[in-house]
């Protein structure tokens, strides 16, 4: 079923394959996902594509640096007809929430935020609520700007699963969204979810039922401590980084129809799942050395389990 | 009757195979071992090129010390004899003549690389030709370096990429040409051990001789043509070169080596299909000592695709990767490879067992087998007619 959606949402989103299959993922591994990318690179248009072909509850923030942690949790107002104070829930109060431009917001929302994706449940003026599941924050932000912008903590951006890269399409593709622009915007109004809420609820059980051999765990666990050990990282991969990986291939192996994870789905979420968290050391940095670029030579060192 | 003399040969060839190895090894040791630059002695323990210094003759000799000394390209090139032994080497093991190198425009140099990430780079930093620090040029061989160990570029792929690098240092004046110069030649060291190990030992040592014949018929000409043949005595007297009898065996060796391997592929498929039997039989396969059968039936397959694709399987290429890396280059085979290496990940990470798994990978694995034995067999057929 959720090859379903991979299929359709590529058939609507020019080259934006490997970028659906990710946060697929993500949502399958019970995580959010942060899409980077410069404007106008369809990041919004394939959250939503995702969120309409999922029957599930969608909302949307636009955030802005004065928008107040209530403005997105909910809070109390007082009922006159009733004369008591009710709860009127905000928009995290959802299945998807998309979250755009997550860096225009102040830290204060930002964490209000973060906090109810770690612990899934929030807490309105001493009232907790948990939140429905499934519940994923796909948030976008754009790496470009500097002013007005407050960038995310490196512990706030841990708090992602995958930060998937959204970049410039090729050539081919790019004269084939000029093509079909008008088609595509009409494509995506008129989408039919293709799975309800168990359904999804169902896939999430599948992706952690997915086998996983322990020579796969070791070379995770190599993986993850190669890129503590490379000279130009400053704090490499956490536990909590390797157990994403983890999550994030057995989901991945689960879209690709498979119940057992093999090497080369750890590979293809190692980076999404890594290169957020790991920092490097300032003069790599200032020379231009990128974390994708680390967590591809460390792919490209430890060796695959055999035989 | 065919598996009774096959056994027959390879009962006489091992222990004489043996005692040339132990015999070139100790006897070149001593002769070159101090010459050489460091890391590429390997060459005089693989192959029995220092048996055939010791029975070739002083000009052949100082051309293949001149060759294991080399550090740059151009001191091969300088000495014309070294300079035609790599590029036939080179030849021989990758179809490409590594001295159009020099000559061919960064076009043509860009289109012989296969792989488009690393085509597209050195398009880039061609065209905009910015100063190239000494540790971007690290970071550039050793991505190149990497992409040649995983085969995912060829060697005349890699030759080309390190020749555009080298161009774009000498015109953006950085100090580190000599440092991609040194990589080069190091690969071709590394293709010349290779083609050694992957029993191209005949067509070396016919080509050798080839050169050898050659060279001494230039001089002789030469010597002719300027007049200075000189004649002692009323007479012109023939010598042979007195031999000991070690070098007569050796020499002896040589031809035998030279003879077995020139009907190697005979012997390959007829080999492949005694192997498939003895495996039938619950013998071991390619050395993978106790592990179980289908993973032993993976990997000794992934020899054999390496053997006939010459793509090498780097340690961090998976199954996956490496299949797709080999698909263009093995014709019908693919299809059992392909077949095997789905029973392999079945069995080695969906926890797949049984006997059905066993014997439907043991099938695929002797049909690659068979299927390699015919287009050996072809090939040879082909060579002959």
């Amino acid at each position: 079923m959720i090859s379903v959606v991979v299929e359709k949402a590529s058939s609507i989103l020019v080259e934006r394959d490997s970028e659906v299959r990710l946060i697929l993922a993500s949502l399958l591994a019970r995580g959010h996902a942060l899409l980077e990318g410069v404007p106008g690179v369809a990041k919004t248009y394939t959250a939503k594509t995702i969120a309409s072909l999922l029957n599930l509850t969608f909302k949307r923030i636009q955030m802005t640096p004065d928008l107040l942690p209530s403005d997105i949790t909910g809070g109390f107002v007082f009922d006159q007809k009733t004369g008591e104070f009710k709860l009127r829930k905000g928009p995290i109060f959802a299945n998807i929430l998309l979250v755009d431009e997550i860096n225009r917001a102040s830290p204060r929302t930002q964490s209000a935020l973060l906090e109810a994706m770690q612990e899934r449940q929030v807490t309105v003026e001493g009232v907790t609520m948990l939140l429905e599941e499934p519940f994923m924050v796909i948030a976008t932000q754009n790496p470009i700007e500097f002013e007005g912008v407050f960038p995310l903590p490196e512990a706030q951006l841990d708090r992602f699963i995958a930060r998937i890269p959204v970049g410039y399409p090729s050539t081919k593709g790019f004269i084939e969204i000029l093509r079909r622009s008008d088609e595509i915007e009409e494509a995506i109004l008129n989408l039919k979810p293709v799975m309800s809420r168990e359904d999804v609820l169902e896939a999430i059980r599948g992706a952690s039922s997915v086998r996983v051999d322990d020579s796969i765990y070791e070379y995770i666990g190599r993986i993850v401590e190669e890129s503590r050990r490379h000279p130009s990282v400053k704090l490499g991969g956490s536990p909590r980084a390797g157990i994403a990986i983890v999550r994030l291939a057995k989901a991945w192996a689960y879209i690709s129809n498979r119940s057992y994870v093999i090497p080369d789905d750890v590979k293809a979420v190692a980076i999404p799942a890594l290169a957020h968290r790991i920092i490097l050391n300032p003069e790599y940095e200032v020379e231009g050395v990128k974390p994708e670029a680390v967590i591809k030579e460390v792919l490209g060192k430890v060796p695959v389990p055999r035989p | 009757m065919l598996r009774l003399i096959a056994l027959t040969m390879l009962v006489f060839i091992l222990p004489v195979s043996a005692l040339a190895s132990q015999s070139s090894q100790a006897d070149s040791v001593e002769v070159l071992e101090s010459r050489h630059t460091p890391g590429f002695p390997g060459i005089l323990n693989v192959s029995s090129i220092g048996d055939l210094l010791k029975v070739a003759s002083p000009d052949m000799r100082r051309a293949l010390e001149r060759l294991l000394e080399c550090g740059t390209l151009e001191c091969v090139e300088q000495d014309e004899l070294s300079a035609r032994i790599v590029q036939s080497l080179f030849y021989n093991s990758t179809g490409f003549n590594v001295s159009s190198l020099n000559t061919m425009s960064n076009k043509e140099l860009l289109s012989l690389i296969n792989d488009t990430s690393i085509r597209g780079l050195l398009e880039a930093l061609n065209t905009t030709g910015g100063y190239l620090s000494p540790s971007d040029v690290d970071k550039l061989v050793a991505t190149l370096e990497d992409a040649y160990r995983r085969g995912s570029l060829s060697p005349q792929a890699y030759m080309a990429a390190l020749e555009i690098l080298k161009r774009i240092i000498e015109r953006t004046g950085g100090p580190e040409s000599s440092y991609v110069e040194r990589k080069q030649v190091e690969a071709l060291r590394d293709i010349i051990v290779e083609a050694s190990r992957r029993g191209l030992l005949s067509g070396l040592i016919e080509r050798l001789s080839a050169l050898y014949r050659e060279s001494q018929a230039l001089s002789l000409n030469s010597n002719v043509e300027r007049g200075n043949l000189e004649i002692k005595g009323p007479s012109v007297r023939f010598e042979l070169p007195s031999v000991s009898s070690d070098i007569v065996l050796l020499f002896l060796l040589a031809i035998l080596a030279s003879l077995i391997l020139f009907n190697s592929q005979r012997l390959g498929a007829l080999l492949g299909s005694m192997l498939g039997s003895i495996t039938r039989e619950g013998g071991s396969v390619g050395g993978l000592g106790g592990a179980p059968l289908v993973p032993r039936l993976y990997w000794s397959s992934v020899k054999i695709v390496e053997g006939v694709s010459g793509v090498v399987m780097g340690v961090s290429t998976t199954h996956r990767e490496y299949l797709a890396d080999v698909q263009s280059r093995l014709g019908n085979l693919i299809v059992p490879f392909e077949n095997l290496t789905l029973s392999y990940e079945l069995y080695r990470y969906a926890g797949l067992r049984g006997r059905e798994v066993e014997e439907q990978a043991l099938r695929f694995y002797n049909e690659l087998v068979e299927l390699r034995g015919r287009r050996v067999h072809d090939i040879g057929r082909g060579r002959e007619s």
